[in-house]
């Protein structure tokens, strides 16, 4: 049941574990008080905790916070000393190793190291006050994996910006060395296929079609999926295995109640979709006068699928 | 291995919605597995639709250490079900055989002394008429070992004294010992006197001979030479077997035997057949079983003046030569080379330091003036334990690495305003976030958080 007001049950929680969360978090080294880490408190539970249902799930959430981390990155944030000197020892190698892991390349790495400090350590100014990236972290995951996490999303962010910049120039050759944005989803000549397979795709777990996903359309390797979920890889591996079999039975079942026989059934799972419009497309283009820059890329793309 | 059809893949990549990405915060703890049930579930619906937070995940996963990857190959392959086929049916031949072998020398020592404690009597009995004791094969009791039947006892006998030491079994020297069992049932005519003192003695001989024969351990040799600034940290597996003297030698070589043949099981390669190019894991190196024999690796492979050794990783050595220079070995011991930990400053702390503060710029002062390599350095321990290092020296010098010495990071402690001083000669690190460093001052600093705080005794 939810409860009427969840923030004053996170508060009343908090001042509960007030002493104990203070203990856990060495605030004293960093200057802070009891009533900042209230407030601290305060604030990441009304983040977090209006999804919670009573008030032990409450108590849980607070005691599996990271109280320590919470505490010395929120010291940070606040422009403290002594917590910058201890997050810089503890922090600074890792950083840069886990830029240069992501990036893959050293002057990028370093670059991305290098904004993500600047974020960090608060550079912009809103109101006249410092805004610190540690300020968001919220203490729920550990703040090695929260920066891990933030420079991916930095890397991510950039990456996509990068793709977008591509000079005229560069888009009137060949292309096929920038992927292309996804072409606009070719309706099948059959929409029963399609449908049916949404269906059968809606009844799947979100796990399983995060990992049909995961392996299918992002291309990541059986143990990168595993890590992800924290399972072991053959796990992943009897996972797909049996997605992929049951996947078909039940296609053809349910084209089978759309009024398909078995054959066609298995003869329209056996078809690409894609090839067929691809080739419509091409005898229309051979046809057209020059291509514009749009259609150029969706003939790079045939040209990539077709390799 | 069965693909999907493709129009699954194309409606899979249809269905991807473009909505609020997740924080890093959700993120990070639903990599950790930190978030609850339900709240999991609903990451999950959302990873399964938004391939961008599916690759901020994958991309901020921890990195696979060096170690994990080196000691992953023996987990996986010790629980993989052929491994623990084999190791299952292997075991419970060497427990069988074990058994047996325990059970005849119980017997055996048993029975000896049985019969030394009947002999007078029995010499006594045999002057009068004794009923005929069958032979130990007649009388059924197929346990008794072949050494009792007569003419072998004296070897038995002195297999006892040697494995036993009791001086109850030293004192066994001509059984004759046709049927030993026969005196533990009290067939004598002064049966039951017998009987009772052949089972006390049977008792004690069996209680002498198990401690004795089974299960006899040895304490470990020593690691290493411990020097009092030396900390020995071995992190490869050592299999239990051979810490283990038992005086049961078939047993314990045995036991040698399968730790050796379970370990060159070949692992089942994971390659389901998932599509050519997203096949396989990276090649594992060859898995090797690591029997420390400290001092004869001490004495072999240490740097030529070196008095203090780490061990790190199963390939790395930390020392410290006499010159007080920190070196490392990354081939066992078969070469060395000099560490400076003053040369790695991160780029990125570099840029960092001109928007620091005082208390930072003066880090990267000091670091700029120190253009000798690790400078007037003189250090006098090390500690290591899997890639975290630490080493500290004179004048309160304490250096920490969290990548087995590529990089490393000063440490000061500091506790209440006091600031450890005095050259460090000890370092004590049971793991990587507890540790105890003793100075020459007499001063003991503690952490129990991998160096970020400490505490002064």
């Amino acid at each position: 049941m939810m409860l009427s007001k969840p923030t004053s049950v996170a508060q009343s929680v908090v001042n509960d574990l007030l002493a104990e969360l203070y203990a856990k978090s060495g605030c004293e080294k960093f200057g802070l008080s009891h009533e900042s880490l209230a407030a601290i408190l305060y604030e990441v539970g009304a983040k977090h905790c209006a999804a919670l249902k009573s008030e032990g799930e409450v108590r849980t959430f607070f005691l599996s916070l990271r109280v320590d981390e919470l505490a010395l990155a929120r010291a940070c944030a606040a422009g403290s000393n002594a917590a910058w000197e201890i997050f810089l020892t503890r922090y600074r190698e890792k950083l840069y190793l886990s830029a240069l892991r992501i990036a893959r390349e050293g002057s990028a790495a370093r670059e991305l190291a290098d904004t993500l400090y600047a974020d960090l350590y608060g550079t912009a100014l809103r109101d006249g006050q410092r805004v610190s990236k540690l300020a968001s972290y919220t203490g729920r995951g550990s703040l090695e994996g929260w920066l891990r996490t933030v420079l991916s999303q930095e890397y991510v962010n950039r990456y996509r910006r990068t793709k977008r910049l591509v000079s005229l120039e560069e888009e009137s050759e060949e292309g096929v060395q920038f992927r292309a944005a996804e072409p606009e989803p070719v309706p099948p000549s059959d929409n029963r296929l399609a449908e049916t397979t949404d269906e059968v795709l809606g009844c799947l777990s979100s796990e399983d079609r995060m990992v049909l996903s995961a392996y299918y359309l992002d291309g990541r390797t059986l143990a990168e999926i595993a890590r992800m979920l924290g399972v072991h890889e053959s796990t992943i591996s009897r996972k797909l295995d049996k997605l992929a079999k049951s996947l078909r039975k039940q296609i053809v079942a349910a084209l089978g109640k759309r009024g398909m026989s078995r054959r066609q059934a298995e003869e329209a799972l056996e078809v690409d979709v894609r090839d067929l419009q691809v080739d419509i497309r091409r005898s229309l283009a051979q046809d057209s006068p020059p291509s514009a820059f749009s259609e150029k890329r969706v003939e790079a793309r045939v040209r990539e699928g077709e390799g | 291995m069965e693909n999907v059809p493709k129009i699954v893949r194309e409606r899979l990549r249809v269905s991807t919605v473009a909505v609020d990405h997740l924080d890093a915060d959700v993120l990070t703890a639903f990599a950790e597995r930190a978030l609850p049930e339900a709240e999991r579930a609903t990451v999950l619906g959302h990873l399964a639709r938004c391939g961008e937070c599916r690759e901020i995940v994958a991309l901020a996963l921890p990195p696979v250490e060096a170690a994990e990857i080196h000691q992953a190959p023996s987990r996986s392959r010790w629980f993989t079900w052929p491994a623990l086929r084999w190791g299952f049916a292997l075991a419970g031949v060497v427990v069988i055989i074990s058994l047996a072998v325990v059970q005849r020398h119980s017997q055996s020592s048993s029975s000896m002394m049985a019969y030394k404690a009947a002999q007078p009597t029995a010499k006594e009995a045999r002057n009068q008429t004794l009923p005929a004791i069958p032979e130990p094969e007649a009388a059924g009791n197929k346990k008794l070992p072949a050494a009792f039947v007569a003419g072998k006892t004296a070897d038995t006998g002195k297999l006892l004294a040697r494995d036993s030491g009791s001086p109850a079994a030293s004192a066994v020297n001509s059984p004759q010992v046709a049927g030993g069992a026969g005196f533990s049932r009290g067939v004598l005519s002064h049966g039951p006197k017998v009987a009772n003192q052949a089972n006390q003695f049977q008792q004690q001989n069996a209680n002498a001979s198990v401690g004795a024969n089974v299960a006899m351990p040895v304490p470990p040799p020593p690691m290493a030479k411990q020097q009092p600034s030396a900390q020995l940290v071995a992190n490869a597996p050592v299999p239990a077997a051979p810490q283990m003297q038992p005086s049961s030698a078939p047993v314990n070589t045995q036991a040698q035997n399968f730790d050796l043949k379970t370990e060159a099981i070949s692992d089942q390669p994971s390659n389901y057949g998932h599509g050519e190019e997203k096949v396989g894991r990276a090649k594992e190196p060859p898995d090797t079983v690591v029997h420390i024999e400290p001092e004869k690796v001490l004495a072999a492979q240490a740097p030529s003046d070196s008095n203090v050794l780490a061990y790190s990783l199963p390939n790395t050595r930390w020392g410290i030569t006499s010159a007080g220079d920190l070196q490392r070995s990354v081939d066992q011991g078969n070469s060395w080379q000099e560490v400076n930990v003053k040369t790695t400053p991160a780029p990125a702390a570099a840029n960092f330091e001109v928007m620091a503060r005082s208390s930072l710029a003066k880090t990267k002062d000091s670091a700029k003036a120190d253009k000798n390599g690790n400078g007037a350095m003189v250090f006098r321990a090390v500690a290591a334990n899997g890639v975290e290092v630490w080493a500290g020296g004179s004048a309160g010098q304490l250096y920490h690495s969290t990548d087995s010495g590529n990089h490393w990071s000063k440490v000061v402690p500091s506790v209440s305003g006091a600031v450890l001083t005095g050259d460090v000669v000890r370092l004590d690190f049971a793991d990587a976030q507890h540790g105890r460093v003793s100075t020459s001052t007499s001063e003991v600093w503690i952490t129990s958080d991998d160096g970020l705080t400490w505490q002064k005794q």
